[in-house]
């Protein structure tokens, strides 16, 4: 098993390149509820594929701008040699009120298989939560989980990988295991997303060519 | 040889009920300054019942029945038996005490007498026995075939012998807790005075001291000083006395008797206590039964008679012990206003003397609407036993939905993954938002929806759900949020492992 951690500013890139393909569509800049000061967003996906061929997402949940609960969930998933997966599922709520904000997202996948088995894991689940009341804001991903994890034939067992574990995949790329981006000032904005298996698909030049995210949740508060 | 045997006489004296019994004729021997007794039976916790005698019996048996009225039950029963001893030896002949009917088939009572003193001189023998809480006869009885009798059984007839019986209410049931200290003594005098003391013994207050003389001289004595002459009863041949005090308060007795003998005479006495039963306790054990929603999460207090509560749980059991017997009030307090109690409240029990009785309260609880609204989402559990949750709650409803992963397959004995991965959506129920009672970050709700469940597909289906609790304790919610929740006979209760529970008190 190997893996190093990268810089949570070549994340935040990263992220940067790849979420805003993979999770298109999601408003991922924080809602700001009607007659509220304060905003809140959550969003997830158990999954999404980006290739050059197109983009494809599983079991998204984006939650509505008031507030309240969003949820989605998909049996299983077969994207031929790149992914397969079944008990997709995303589930997002939060609610901003006049004294508080906080948005919880949570994207999970079972019998995960990537790139032909290149990756495998028993379960996977992202979990971001996000909380601000005007005096701090904070994001955490306590309870994300890689149950089973083998990448490349190398075993993580039942535990995450430390955030932003890099492990490099010769001839397709690298992955990022519980790679966690943070957003906002910490008082009164704040924001996680944890994309607990990232593939990033490096094509012959070098040059991004797509990338695959097994569990994918995002939360964040602002007041 | 048959010596004269007519019972000549039996005197019965008590010292304030004056109880007759049966009486054919007074002997009346001299007597010499009888002493006015300071204490006696009738002043004390421990009070004469029934009381009687024979004597001029011969034979193998030594009987006499309480005629005319039986006993209470539960009463102690003295009974003394005195008689010329044919061994000369010394020796106790009696084998056996026990009691009976005097009906024809001599119904056998049953109860236990144990003997307490036995003292003899080789010419005159006497025997006392005691039985405790006596059962098993008419209490009172209808006629003269329903007699509670005492029998002593001999191993050899005597060609004279007599029997003193007595009943004391208000004596310890045990005979263990019953008898206190006691001995005997014997002597020999041919004058006045001739003391006949068995020695001191240790009385307890409230106790009845019970002192015994007799002799084969018919002559007259003077009573022990501080007791009071109880029976003195004589034939031809013997003659006995019993007196009887009650010490007010813990201290020492020694009955010491004058004896007029007139010529060589033997005397035997006996002195032993009989302790007074305990004040009259049982146990009292109430119970609660809380049926609904929002019950009262701290529980209730439960007060007997006013002075003394505990708290008790909303479905729970309590006991207060050692209550004196008889009736007491309980009442249930500090019920939630959402509850209510369907029993009479207060109400009366009557705890039995060394019994316990029982107590019920039915507690029906409805929901009380909470405002505002509840978010969540997260994770409870860990490793390979765990649940995805996310909810938004408010009066008007809400969805719920609960994802529960079990990556080692259905485990029957899980409370968890006894149905092995299952997804379910649920709608909450409009207007079961609810407070939870005593516990202000807590809200609950109810609810159906769809089980989908991916081990189990037998499983799969509609139910209904039960949010028991969901607490926002703090942020984040980590370690600090709870959740209980209920999908038909599915339960996973307790803080999360990730993400949290939001209270919103105000959009």
């Amino acid at each position: 098993m190997t893996g190093t951690t990268i810089p949570v500013a070549v994340a935040r890139w990263l992220s940067t390149l790849s979420v805003l393909v993979v999770v298109s569509g999601f408003a991922l800049a924080p809602v700001r509820s009607e007659g509220q000061s304060g905003s809140v967003s959550g969003q997830g996906a158990a999954a999404a594929v980006t290739t050059t061929s197109g983009a494809q997402q599983f079991a998204i949940a984006a939650l509505p701008s008031s507030g309240g609960m969003a949820d989605s969930e998909l049996a299983t998933v077969a994207v031929p040699s790149t992914l397969s997966a079944d008990g997709l599922a995303s589930i997002t709520t939060g609610q901003l009120d006049q004294t508080l904000v906080s948005a919880t997202t949570t994207a999970e996948a079972a019998n995960v298989s990537v790139l032909n088995g290149l990756i495998t894991a028993r379960a996977v689940l992202a979990v971001a939560t996000s909380y601000a009341n005007g005096v701090g804001a904070t994001s955490e991903s306590d309870g994300s989980t890689l149950v089973g994890l083998v990448v490349n034939g190398a075993s993580y067992g039942d535990e995450a990988p430390t955030p932003n574990t890099q492990v490099n995949l010769p001839g397709v790329g690298y992955v990022v295991l519980n790679e966690q981006i943070p957003t906002g000032d910490g008082v009164h904005s704040t924001g996680l997303t944890v994309n607990m298996i990232h593939v990033y698909l490096i094509g012959p030049l070098g040059t991004p060519t797509g990338d695959i995210v097994v569990g994918t949740a995002q939360s964040a508060a602002s007041l | 040889m048959r010596r004269e045997t007519t019972i000549r006489g039996v005197q019965v004296l008590v010292a304030a009920a004056l109880f007759a019994v049966g009486c054919t004729e007074s002997i009346g021997p001299e007597r010499r300054g009888l002493a006015a007794p300071t204490f006696d039976a009738t002043g004390s916790g421990i009070v004469l019942d029934q009381v009687n005698g024979s004597f001029n019996e011969q034979g193998d048996v030594l009987v006499k029945g309480f005629n005319p009225t039986n006993p209470h039950v539960g009463d102690a029963i003295v009974a003394t038996f005195l008689w010329i001893d044919p061994t000369l030896m010394h020796t106790n002949i009696i084998t056996s005490v026990t009691d009976r009917l005097t009906n024809a088939e001599q119904t056998p009572v049953g109860n236990t007498y144990t003997l307490v003193e036995f003292v003899s001189d080789g010419l005159i023998s006497m025997a006392t026995y005691v039985a405790t809480n006596v059962q098993g006869f008419p209490d009172p009885n209808t006629d003269d075939a329903h007699v509670l009798a005492v029998q002593a059984n001999l191993a050899l007839p005597v060609e004279d012998g007599g029997v003193m019986i007595s009943a004391w209410t208000g004596v310890d049931p045990t005979l263990a807790g019953a008898l206190g200290e006691h001995r005997s003594a014997s002597g020999t005098g041919s004058s006045y005075p001739t003391v006949a003391d068995p020695g001191p013994v240790a009385v307890e207050a409230g106790a009845l001291a019970f002192a015994i003389t007799s002799s084969n001289s018919v002559v007259g004595r003077d009573p022990p000083p501080g007791f009071g002459v109880f029976v003195e009863q004589s034939d031809a041949f013997l003659v006995d006395e019993a007196d009887t005090a009650t010490q007010a308060t813990a201290g020492t007795v020694e009955p010491r008797w004058n004896w007029i003998f007139t010529t060589p005479s033997t005397w035997l006495a006996s002195v032993f206590s009989l302790n007074p039963a305990g004040p009259a306790t049982g146990d009292l054990t109430v119970t609660t039964t809380t049926t609904g929603s929002n019950l009262d999460a701290d529980g209730y207090t439960v007060t007997v008679d006013e002075s003394q509560s505990q708290t008790i749980a909303t479905n729970g059991s309590v006991t207060f012990s050692a209550l004196a017997a008889g009736s007491h009030s309980v009442m249930l307090s500090d019920v939630a206003a959402n509850c209510t109690v369907s029993d009479p409240n207060p109400q009366s029990v009557t705890v039995p003397s060394g019994g316990t009785a029982t107590a019920s309260f039915a507690v029906s609880c409805v929901a009380v609407a909470a405002s505002g609204k509840m978010t969540g989402g997260g994770k409870l559990g860990d490793k390979r036993d765990f649940a995805t949750f996310g909810f938004e709650a408010k009066p008007t409803g809400g969805k719920f939905e609960w994802v529960q992963h079990c990556l080692d397959g259905v485990d029957s004995g899980s409370a968890t993954c006894a149905y092995g991965d299952f997804t379910f959506k649920g709608t909450i129920t409009p207007g079961s938002y609810s407070l939870v009672s005593g516990q202000p970050s807590c809200r609950a709700w109810s609810g159906t929806g769809t089980l989908k469940d991916k081990d189990v597909p037998s499983a799969s289906g509609t139910y209904s759900f039960t949010m028991n609790a969901a607490c926002d304790n703090g942020e984040p919610g980590r370690g600090r949020d709870y959740i209980d929740v209920t999908i038909a006979d599915y339960h996973a209760s307790g803080y999360l492992s990730g993400g949290n529970i939001q209270l919103h008190k105000s959009k």
